[in-house]
């Protein structure tokens, strides 16, 4: 498999400006400081992270809907940070984003068939097979043709998220970012739609990067998962290693807070105490040490690097991986 | 008591047939019916629907000729052959206020639809791009809103010309930034949807971005202040025919009238009068419609 997607120390900072006339730049928001990972074609990276840990703004930098303060972008082998207007407007038809909330993502002056065919209007599909390509789309999503005259407020957030898929492959894309594409749904209609994403990676061979802070449902529907904290990669590796063997103390806390089916299992729970610091003033060395239950003098003064944890090339960033690792 | 003939209603067949004929309500349409159960709005309604069929059939409804003159009935009060009483060279003023509506309403649209296109353009301009592009519209706006509109409007009219035309246009650029301020605040707001992050992210364009996606959703507050802006921009037609630089004589214009007749205020009031309600009704009937229609366009208020 060859690489898709390659990300070298990517960050997205946002200035914070005091508001008087001269714009004085009073210190940045760090939302994304520094993460590089890559991703293969077919494959699916889950990115998971509690909120404001800089998961969706690293997608959307990746999308390049948000210019990335530093850093370097390589989608199929070619660098694309500095891609702006046309070249930028045809990269759109390879990378595609499914959004969180199906309701604020449609527009809703706009019937289901203009929404899903316009993004083959703008690249200039002829009229013809933007019908046939829409009858499809609609037919693989799951909705019927009737549906096309209609609009978005006549739907439930299920149909919605089909419709908000169907026009991200409109345009046969190659890498589809998924935002917390579930997070806004109920349940029963998660299960549905993660299928339904899944029966798509199949058949159009879509690579994914799947958003969430769900961990089961990261855990069902990707190949390698990373985990971010503050801005930054604690830890990446394939699933199954990566969920049967964390090595990263945060890693640990997250998925021991995962509930179980099972009331008889007694399980250690490994909390974390306090809150997410200020993305804006985040702790000096590691990001985690105000956090972490292991911390020692290194942590608040020297901030670890990813390194290789094991031969299955899951990476953790944390100086006593090997002793926390030991612990658990 | 007798059997009643039985009423045959088949249970409504469940199924996609069914779902398939369900016509698709869009938004426009459930507005429609809280702004027809509105009592006030509905008023508003009617007296701009009279108004227009007023306008239409002009020529039919009016009892004398605009513009003829009987110089021997002048300032006749009321009366069954002068239903609004004549005016100082014996004109009917039923039949000036009649053909007036006319002026009016191509006043109040023209007007406005002149502020509108400019209004829209360029509250859209600064919000979408905003930065420097933002501040230099938008403080142009801040300088034409600290002229009293009356003032621009004599000022704007004293260069062009005064006209019946040049009124119009006075009054259209008067109300511009009414619409820029309107327009450029809610593009603010629909700018920041997701919804066009998702446009922005299928590849579209700046303009097509604009035109289609953002405009269309700031379409409620526009067409309030549109019908809102009917009956200011023909109150200030009003004051600039008043004021002799509008319609010229003998053109039938409300405003006008009421300049002339302001002579014989004491002796003959009902020449004054009268034009004066038309207007106010006319303005009131816009405003209680445009009212109206803030309240159902506003999706807070949907229970």
């Amino acid at each position: 498999m060859s690489t898709l997607l390659e990300v070298k120390n990517l960050k997205k900072h946002f200035p914070i400006n005091n508001g008087g006339l001269l714009k004085k730049q009073n210190g940045a928001v760090k939302a994304v400081d520094g993460i590089s990972f890559q991703v293969k074609q077919g494959e699916t990276l889950g990115l998971v992270g509690e909120s404001g840990c800089g998961k969706s703004t690293a997608g959307r930098a990746i999308l390049k809907l948000l210019e990335p303060t530093e850093g370097e972008i390589r989608f199929k082998g070619e660098d694309i940070t500095g891609y702006r207007g046309e070249k930028l407007r045809k990269l759109r038809r390879d990378m595609q984003l499914i959004f969180q909330d199906p309701y604020a993502s449609l527009n809703p002056r706009k019937t289901i068939e203009q929404i899903i065919t316009e993004p083959m209007k703008i690249f200039n599909l002829p009229k013809q097979q933007r019908k046939k390509k829409l009858d499809r789309l609609l037919d693989v999503v799951g909705l019927s043709s009737y549906h096309k005259q209609r609009y978005p407020h006549e739907f439930s957030g299920g149909q919605r998220q089909r419709i908000g898929i169907a026009r991200s492959l409109a345009l046969d894309p190659d890498l589809v970012i998924c935002d917390e594409p579930v997070s806004a749904l109920d349940v029963s209609i998660q299960a549905q739609v993660i299928n339904l994403m899944e029966d798509l990676q199949q058949e159009f061979n879509l690579t994914y990067i799947f958003i969430a802070h769900d961990l089961s449902v990261v855990h069902h529907i990707s190949d390698r998962v990373a985990v971010m904290y503050l801005g930054q990669i604690v830890e990446i590796g394939e699933v199954e290693e990566l969920y049967s063997h964390p090595k990263h103390p945060y890693t640990q806390a997250l998925l021991s807070a995962i509930p179980e089916a099972d009331p008889e299992l007694s399980r250690e729970r490994i909390l974390i105490k306090g809150d997410l610091p200020s993305p804006s003033d985040p702790p000096l060395g590691c990001k985690f040490h105000t956090r972490c239950p292991y911390a020692e003098e290194i942590c608040r003064t020297s901030n670890p690097l990813l390194k290789q944890v094991s031969s299955g090339g899951q990476q953790a960033a944390c100086h006593f991986v090997k002793e926390v690792a030991l612990e658990h | 008591m007798p059997a009643l003939p039985q009423t045959t209603n088949p249970p409504e067949l469940p199924g996609p047939k069914n779902n398939a004929s369900a016509k698709s309500s869009s938004l426009w349409l459930d507005a429609l019916s809280r702004l027809v159960k509105s009592k006030t709005s509905f008023i508003g309604l009617c007296i701009i629907l009279l108004l227009i069929v007023i306008a239409i059939m002009a020529p039919i409804v009016a009892t004398h000729s605009p513009t003829d003159q009987q110089l021997l009935n002048r300032y006749l009060a009321p009366s069954a052959e002068h239903w609004l009483g004549t005016d100082e060279l014996g004109r009917d003023i039923f039949s000036r206020i009649v053909y007036g509506t006319r002026i009016s309403i191509q006043i109040g649209v023209i007007a406005v639809g002149i502020s509108a296109v400019i209004g829209i353009l360029l509250g859209g301009i600064a919000g979408y791009f905003g930065r420097w592009i933002d501040q230099v519209i938008m403080r142009i706006i801040d300088i034409m809103m600290a002229f009293p509109s009356i003032l621009l409007a004599i000022a704007l009219v004293a260069v062009l010309g005064p006209s019946l035309t040049n009124a119009m246009i006075a009054v259209g650029i008067v109300g511009v930034p009414q619409f820029a301020r309107i327009v450029r605040s809610t593009v603010l707001s629909v700018k920041e949807t997701e919804y066009i992050e998702a446009a922005r992210a299928i590849g579209a364009k700046n303009n097509r971005i604009l035109f289609q996606h953002v405009l269309p959703n700031c379409l409620a507050p526009i067409i309030v202040q549109a019908t809102l802006s009917v009956g200011t921009a023909i109150l200030d037609a009003a004051g600039l025919s008043f004021l002799g630089m509008g319609a010229q004589p003998p053109s039938p214009e409300w405003g006008a009238m009421l300049s002339d007749g302001r002579a014989a205020l004491q002796t003959a009031p009902w020449v004054v009068a009268f034009p004066g309600l038309a207007i106010f009704f006319v303005v009131l009937g816009f405003n209680l419609f445009g009212d109206g229609l803030r309240d159902a366009l506003d999706p807070r208020l949907k229970q």
